[in-house]
Parts: structure tokens; sequence; C-alpha cells
């Protein structure tokens, strides 16, 4: 493991690597300033440009997208009081006051610097996690797999939101559909309707532009108003070194709130946001300050939805589960570029995933001079037409639909999908427990098909005298499951209520 | 509760027609080959959806007694909605076509339609931008992806062809 390490780290420092992930980075935070625009509409748009490239460029090329998107949602937050994405709602509260009193230039670089502590710190703790995970999952087999892909999937219904019988149904419809083609075992022919097309089942890149992106347009669609906002200026001074170590014991606090969160499957950003936010507030000794333009609110908020970033990607590399729509997204480039995030992953490939990691590293040094230099340019697009910029991006979802495999029915798929993502968000359906039951609904049957086969008609003497781990996972599943759940019930209700259905789009 | 309704008489309807769209296992020698029915994963996925779609359904039956009637801030909002969804499906008629117009008319042409299109349909009337933008987008969007990203894009011989002898122009020109 340790050999893996170096390794990656020499083909983590390729030139064309850091390059991409500035280019990540530019446009993440470009499409995070524009009021409305998504990461996650971002990254489906961009998930086609890194099929094209190696995977150590075009991953990072997509983990840019996702650290400066996070980021260049708070830049309309402070400016006009309009959060980029919904994780930066909580910035809002104290950043638009500070633009208020003319300290606009002050509150972007809290934000700036908050954010880079809080991601770099969370990416070093994913890299230090990812060892002792890596090796006790490189022991697991297909009946461990498939406790572990049932357990994820109890874990996606239990965090699914307020209602958990929709999370069930629709992660029960992203199973059907992972069923469509053909079957993983024995190889015949399930619900194709005789089209051609179907049988090497749905393909996963329109699923995810069509669920995750065009839903996002045509909420742009919707409330599009071609009134130009104004007030969208860089003012005053920039940040002291006094006023950042006044805030730093909050930075450290919403960073350690974001990293956990992160670990956790279905929370994500907003939840971490509000989370630090209150945390901040709580902790404060002039707590009737917040709301009114302190920095300290603008930290807290900042450092936990960009340390979130970083684990996030803990279940998704060790085992190959997407914790939210982000990483739903980098499991499709992972897929696309032939590499099966899990336990094989570390077998065969370690050192790429490694690789990663120290690129998601560094890039936090991008991060900061991109940020640093770029904030007025971004400022400025604030106040850019949506009317310019939905056609682009409708342009650019069909184009990267078609080119990854030349197909016109990719784009119908697309159309179907989007329309799927549309009338679900209009029920107040999540399509992240669809996506997941899609993406684990084959692994899980093919894991499934393989221990029955191992355990010869005897299941229960199998599990019992063979695989303890299966049964250890099989019996922790249910209370993971009510814990969860009770969790997200109680004690985080709240906090996921005022996120609101901000939640899906970040 | 349309939305669960419908998942629900779907998943019904494929349970009965389950045998028409699930094939048989693959034998040999009278056994199958596989260790679990291909059918047994979608019988077990759309019972999950049937039932939850009832449950979900009684639920919103149980709610609804509950609620009163619309109030009118609650009927304007109804209102505002319906323009929404006129939109939206102008936005999906527009989507459909551009996939349909890729193949016949080619990438640029089809582009430039949908772009000049949505454009309009979001309340641009700037003519010379709309113009500009549909007709650079696109061919900016194909140099990059059959220049740098070395993939195809749908092309219509006679037009398209004078677009890309034109940029192969160009690019000849521009190149040292």
């Amino acid at each position: 493991m340790i050999e893996a390490f170096f390794e990656g780290f020499d083909m983590a420092l390729r030139t064309d690597t850091f390059i991409m992930v500035s280019i990540g980075l530019f446009a993440g935070m470009l499409i995070g300033a524009l009021p409305g625009f998504t990461t996650l509409m971002a990254m489906a748009i961009l998930l086609p440009v890194s099929f094209f490239l190696d995977p150590i460029v075009g991953i990072p090329f997509l983990l840019g997208i996702y650290k400066g998107g996070i980021f260049g949602g708070s830049i309309p937050a402070i400016l006009v009081s309009m959060p980029g994405t919904g994780a930066a709602i909580a910035t809002t509260y104290d950043g638009y006051q500070l633009t208020k009193k003319g300290q606009s230039r002050k509150a972007l670089d809290i934000a700036l610097f908050s954010s880079i502590f809080g991601d770099t710190a969370s990416d070093i703790f994913t890299l230090l996690m990812i060892f002792p995970i890596a090796l006790l999952v490189m022991q697991f087999g297909p009946p461990e797999l498939a406790a572990i892909l049932f357990l994820s999937l109890v874990i996606v219904a239990a965090t699914a939101g307020r209602n958990p019988l929709k999370g069930l149904l629709m992660m029960a419809i992203g199973l059907w559909f992972s069923l469509i083609g053909t079957d993983p075992i024995g190889g015949v022919e399930r619900f194709t309707f005789g089209l051609f097309e179907l049988k090497s089942g749905i393909p996963l890149l329109p699923m995810l532009i069509g669920v995750f992106a065009i839903p996002e347009i045509v909420s742009v669609i919707r409330n599009n108003s071609q009134e130009i906002k104004s007030g969208a200026k860089v003012l005053g001074e920039r940040l002291k070194l006094a006023e950042f170590k006044r805030c730093f014991r909050t930075i450290c606090r919403s960073t350690v709130l974001g990293t956990g969160i992160g670990v956790i499957p279905g929370l994500g950003q907003v939840v971490a946001a509000m989370m630090g936010y209150t945390a901040a507030k709580n902790a404060s000794s002039t707590p009737e300050k917040f709301g009114t333009g302190e920095l300290e609110g603008v930290a807290a908020a900042e450092a936990a939805n960009n340390a979130v970033n970083g684990p996030t990607m803990v279940p998704l590399l060790t085992l190959g589960i997407p914790g939210d729509n982000i990483t739903a997204i980098l499991l499709g480039a992972f897929i696309a570029q032939g590499l099966r995030p899990g336990p094989e992953l570390f077998e065969s490939q370690a050192s790429i995933v490694f690789a990663i990691l120290i690129v998601m590293i560094l890039a936090n040094a991008l991060f900061l001079i991109i940020g640093y230099f770029s904030i007025p340019f971004f400022a400025r697009l604030v106040s850019i037409k949506s009317s310019l910029l939905i056609p682009l991006v409708i342009m650019f979802a069909v184009a990267g639909t078609y080119v990854f495999r030349s197909d016109v029915f990719d784009v119908v798929m697309l159309a179907f999908f989007g329309l799927f993502g549309v009338l679900a968000r209009a029920a107040k359906f999540d399509v992240m427990p669809m996506v997941m039951g899609f993406i684990l609904g084959e692994p899980l049957e093919y894991a499934f098909g393989q221990t029955i086969a191992m355990a010869d008609g005897n299941f229960i003497q199998f599990a019992l005298d063979e695989r303890q781990g299966m049964l250890a996972i099989l019996v922790v599943t249910p209370l993971i499951g009510y814990f969860l759940w009770r969790s997200m019930n109680k004690k985080l209700k709240p906090v996921v209520e005022a996120a609101g259905d901000e939640q899906q789009g970040l | 509760m349309l939305f669960a309704g419908v998942a629900g008489i779907f998943a019904i309807l494929a349970i009965l027609a389950m045998p028409m769209l699930v094939a048989a296992p693959k034998v040999l020698f009278g056994r199958s080959l596989s260790a679990i029915a291909p059918s047994l994963f979608p019988y077990v996925t759309l019972s999950l959806i049937a039932v939850l779609s009832a449950g979900l359904i009684m639920v919103a039956f149980i709610t609804l007694k509950k609620s009163s009637h619309l109030t009118a801030q609650q009927a304007a909002a109804e209102i505002e909605n319906d323009s929404g969804w006129t939109k939206t499906v102008i936005f999906f008629v527009l989507l459909t076509s551009y996939g349909l117009l890729l193949k016949p008319v080619g990438f640029l042409m089809s582009s430039f339609l949908i772009i000049c299109a949505t454009s309009i349909m979001l309340g641009n009337r700037n003519w010379l931008q709309i113009f500009l933008l549909a007709a650079l987008a696109p061919i900016c969007l194909y140099l990059i992806a059959t220049r740098a990203m070395l993939v195809s894009l749908p092309e219509l011989n006679q037009v398209e062809l004078f677009y890309a002898r034109g940029i192969d122009w160009v690019t000849q020109k521009v190149r040292p």
C-alpha cells in the first residue's frame, strides 16, 4: 500500500493534470458564481470532457469543478444575497450584511481562505482514512460486498429527506432501471421491449445529465427574469491577518463538523454549512452579532461546506458507494474510464487512487491562487443574463451526451431522464436514491448471485461457518439504518428543513 | 400521488407480464446456468415499487382529508405554476427537436436553431446578440470536440462541409 502511495505521488506530478485542475477550478467558480447555476449542473454538463482524458487528468478536472463550484456559490451570496449554490445559503446571512457595510472584499476573502482551509484539512483526513479502510475492504469477497451494497441502500433510504417512503420508492425505481438490458449472471434479456439500444442497458451518462442537469435548467427557465441584479461590486479593504486569526477557532470547528458530515452519505454541503453556522453562533460570546455582518458567520459556513468535499470520496473509493449527487457523477466518470471504485480498485489500481487524492490536496494551492486573483472577475458574472447562458448549457448537455457513443438514442434518453427528473422534483421526490439504486443494482445482483453459487444451496450454514463478516454486516444493517433515520428525524430535521429543497441542487 | 400512482400501476402491469418481459434462463443438460433466476430481482424490485406506491397513496389520502381548502395565495401560486409548466413543455419540445434534428440537419445548424429559439423563449430580444451567440458558440464547441477531444459530432454534408472547409482554411492560415 505504501509503495502504491509513492507511485501515486509520482503519477500525480503531471503538468497536464494541474492545467486541467486549474481549468476545472475556474469553470467551477464561474458556474458557481452564476445565481441559479449549480455545481451539480456544472459537473453533469462537463462530465463527458473527462471521458476523453487520462483518468489521472479527467477525474481531477471534475474535482476542480467540485471545489471551485462550492466556493463560487458564495460570491453572489455575499454580493447580492443570492446563493449561487444551495451550499452557500448560510453564507448570505452575514456575507450580504458585510457587503451592505462596504466590506464585500473582506467577506469574499474570508470565504476563500475558510473554504481552502476546510477543503485542505478534510482532504488530508481523507487520505489518512483511506489507508485502514482500503486494507480492510481488500479482504472482502462477493458475500461481504453484497452485504455492504445492501447496507448502502439502507443508508440511502434512511437519509433520503423528510419522507423515507419517497426515498425508498425512488431507490426501487432506480434498481428496476438497473435491471433493464442483459442479466449480469445468466446473460438473458430483461425489459428491453425489443429495442436493440436497450440490450446493453440504460447508459449512465444520459441518466446523470438528464436527472441532475435538466431539472436545474428547467428551474432557471421557470424562474427566468431579464432583470439584471445590481450591486455586484467588490468594495472595501482586504482581510487582515488579525481578522483571520480571530476566525481561526470557528474555521477549525466548522472543518471538523463538515468532515464528519461528509463521511455520512446523504447529508452534504447544505446541512454542513447550516450546522457550522449554528455551532459558531452558539459558541460565540456575542451571538447577537451573527446575521448583522459578522466575519465568523461567513467563515463558519464556508469552512464547513468545503470540508465535506474530501470525506465524501471515502465510501466512493473504498466501497464504490457514492454518498451524494456529486460523488454519483464522479462514480460515472470512474466507470467510464474503466475503473470500478471498490475493493478491486485498490488491488489493481491503488496508485491511481492515491494519485487522485494527492492531486486533490495539491489542487488547493491552485484554488488559492485562482480564487484570490479572479474574485473581481467572477463578481461581474453575477449579473449575466440567463437568456445567454441557458442555450449554451443546453448545447453542452446535448453534445456531451451525444459524443460519448455517437448515438442519437442517448439524446432521447437524456430527454426522457430530464423529464423524469423534472416530474420527480415537482412531486418532491429526490432523484438521488434513484441514481444510487441504478448504480448499485447491478453489482448487488452480481455479488448476490456469486454468494448464492458459493453457498451451494445452504446459505445460512455458509454464512455461519465461512462468512461471519457478511453476517455481522447484515446484523448491524437495520441498526445503522434505524440510527441514521432517527438522527435525521430528530437532530438534523430542523437543519435540513431550514435548508429546504436546496439540498438537491448544490 | 400521481407520480406514485403511475409507478405503482406500471409495476403491477410489469409483474403480470413478467414472462414476456424477462427471457427464460439458459439451460445446459437440464440445469440452469444461473445461480439465481433472472426474474428474481425484477420480481422483488417491482413488488417493492407496487407496495411503496400503495403506501404513499394511502398516506397522501390521509393527509388530503386533514388539509383545508386552498388559500388565495396558494391559488395564485398554482396559476403562476401553470405558466412555468408551459415553459417546461416548450423546453422539452425544443430538447427533443434538437436530438431529432442532430443527424438530419447536423450539429452546427441544429444548434443554431435551438440556441436562437431558447434565447428568444427566455426573453432576449437583442437580435445581434442572439445571432452571434447562435453562430459562434456551436463552431467553438465543434472545434473543441473535433480538434482537441478528437470526437465526432453529426455533420450535414453540404452545409457542414462548407463550415469544415472554412475551419480548415482558417487553421491552416493560423498554423505556423
